[in-house]
């Protein structure tokens, strides 16, 4: 019998364990004005039609009946009324700080990571890229330019950069939902340098509702001998966006 | 070991092992989510509201921000949606007074940190002046997220993410604004192959004042047969002046419009039926599409050919 109880504990201590490290609070979602307040058990804001059989409004939160706009003066709808479930709209970079080490003139360095975005429950999204400027040492006196590729490329539109006398910064995107002219790893585009006024572009986007899309980033840099030592750095930002 | 002590280090074991294989274990550095991911006011000039967003981080501690940025889809490509960072909150005073942060209390473009495996409730009250002109205003809030501490040593470049959802604003005085549509294109390939899918192409033009969703649906009849398949339009919000491609819907998940994979022939008719926020007014379009054998009458013709030359061979032998 002692050893019987023993045994018992011995199984169920782990799983209590177990049980207190995934319990987590949630916060609520609450739309408020001067006259009342709406808490939102399911954070999705309410949004679709609710799929819980504890959750019993329309698919709308707010004011939905009739008249009751005129009484308040506002009506909010928060989340896509044709996606009941309640996922939340996500994103994911692998790493953040990527690395190039010693720069050898016409020996080219690479480094990478991937993005992975869920929009389960927003229908489609987009991933914009830019960079504050191209690669530059931290007194700004010298630049490490944007690529050009082997022949041409910009910010829009990818070309094949293979050759090692071929200088300057850029990155290839490889996975899911990316651009076209990204034909294999081969291709590169600049980034958008937002300190010459070019616009962020889209590396990622997809009209659909999509799960966990993943897409690796590869950054390449190489220097010609005329390249000034220094160490070079710059900000790139990656902008997740659901669709409207 | 006396046995109390053996069955003490097994318990520890044991529930270590459990802690280990039970904990979520995440290889991103990053790992943010935003939730909801639109939202939709319609507001009398002069009201407020206030909108919770919850940020959820399952990775290491960060530092956040929080700005609110106009935007407007690309006129080519309207699913793209174009910032204009010079008139967002911080860059400019423009929407300086319909936007404040109630929760936690720090102004747009403030650092503050979102401690690790957290949740963080950011509410944001919109407040849209009295003297608003009555029309649509389109708004992303942008979540920065960033390393607590960047230190640059050697040669590399540091990633700064942003997560953002979007508001759409109806100034009106009245619930029901002018509400209009134009059907840019509703199209089908005239001829087919037996073996094909009818594909259906939707662009619906917002002509009225405000954003507008369709709500309708696609009915593809075969004439002869008169057998019927019916596809679901997805109600996707177009913008007051934007045209967008319309998708179909398939339980949740958004979909091309096609008929589903069958063999398919004669002539079929497809009528596109959809109204804007369930009003009464109904918009209608048809086109048809010919569904022809072509791939199975080539297939028994080339058996055919074959067969022929092996008979032939066959008799030039004997």
């Amino acid at each position: 019998m002692k050893k019987t109880i023993k045994l018992l504990i011995l199984l169920a201590f782990p799983l209590f364990l177990t049980f207190l490290s995934k319990t987590s609070i949630s916060a609520q979602g609450v739309i408020e004005s001067e006259n009342y307040e709406i808490q939102m058990p399911n954070l999705n804001s309410g949004a679709g039609i609710p799929s819980s059989t504890n959750f019993g409004v329309n698919s709308t939160i707010g004011q939905t009946a009739s008249g009751l706009f005129s009484s308040t003066g506002y009506r909010v709808k928060s989340g896509f009324q044709y996606i009941h479930s309640i996922i939340p709209f996500s994103f994911q970079i692998s790493k953040l700080a990527i690395s190039f080490g010693t720069l050898d003139p016409e020996t080219p360095k690479t480094d990478s990571h991937t993005l992975t975005v869920s929009a389960g429950g927003a229908g489609g999204y987009q991933v914009k890229a830019f960079e504050n400027n191209p690669l530059k040492t931290f007194n700004g006196l010298s630049t490490i330019t944007d690529t050009a590729c082997n022949t041409n490329c910009d910010e829009e539109i990818a070309g094949e950069w293979t050759q090692d006398t071929k200088y300057g910064f850029g990155f290839n995107i490889d996975g899911d939902d990316i651009p076209d002219d990204f034909t294999n790893t081969n291709y590169f585009r600049q980034f958008a340098d937002i300190s010459s006024s070019e616009i962020p572009q889209i590396v990622m986007s997809s009209i659909y509702v999509g799960k966990n899309r993943e897409a690796t980033i590869t950054y390449k840099v190489n220097v010609s001998s005329a390249q000034e030592a220094g160490t070079y750095t710059n900000f790139i930002t990656y902008i997740a966006i659901p669709t409207y | 070991m006396n046995t109390k002590n053996k069955y003490l280090l097994k318990l520890f074991v044991l529930s270590s092992v459990f802690l280990i294989f039970t904990n979520k274990v995440s290889a991103q550095e990053l790992n943010i989510s935003v939730t909801p991911p639109i939202t939709e006011v319609l507001i009398v000039p002069g009201k407020e509201i206030v909108q919770s967003y919850k940020i959820t981080n399952d990775s290491d501690s960060k530092l956040i921000s929080v700005n609110i940025v106009p935007f407007l889809p690309d006129i080519k490509n309207p699913e793209e949606i174009i910032l204009n960072e010079k008139e967002g909150l911080i860059e400019s005073d423009v929407y300086k007074n319909w936007f404040s942060i109630e929760k936690p209390e720090v102004n747009f473009g403030e650092k503050f940190n979102l401690p690790s495996n957290s949740e963080q409730e950011i509410r944001v009250k919109i407040s849209v002046p009295k003297n608003a002109t009555l029309k649509d205003y389109y708004f992303t809030i942008l979540f920065s997220i960033e390393k607590l501490n960047t230190i640059i040593s050697e040669n590399s470049l540091q990633t700064v993410a942003q997560i953002g959802s979007n508001i759409l604003i109806t100034a009106s005085e009245k619930e029901d604004s002018y509400k209009a549509a134009k059907t840019i294109l509703f199209s089908s390939p005239f001829i087919i192959d037996s073996l094909q899918n009818i594909k259906l192409k939707v662009i619906i033009e917002n002509t009225g004042k405000t954003f507008t969703k369709p709500t309708g649906k696609i009915t593809i009849e075969n004439l002869l047969t008169k057998n019927t398949e019916t596809l679901s339009l997805s109600p996707l919000n177009i913008l007051s002046s934007y045209s967008r491609e319309i998708y179909c819907l398939d339980k949740e998940e958004i979909i091309p419009c096609k008929s589903s994979p069958k063999i398919l022939l004669g002539l079929y008719k497809s009528t596109l039926n959809y109204n804007l926020d369930e009003e009464d007014k109904n918009y209608q379009e048809i086109t048809y599409t010919f569904a022809f054998p072509f791939s199975l009458i080539i297939s028994i013709l080339i058996i055919l050919i074959i067969y022929k030359i092996i008979v032939s061979r066959t008799k030039n032998k004997d």
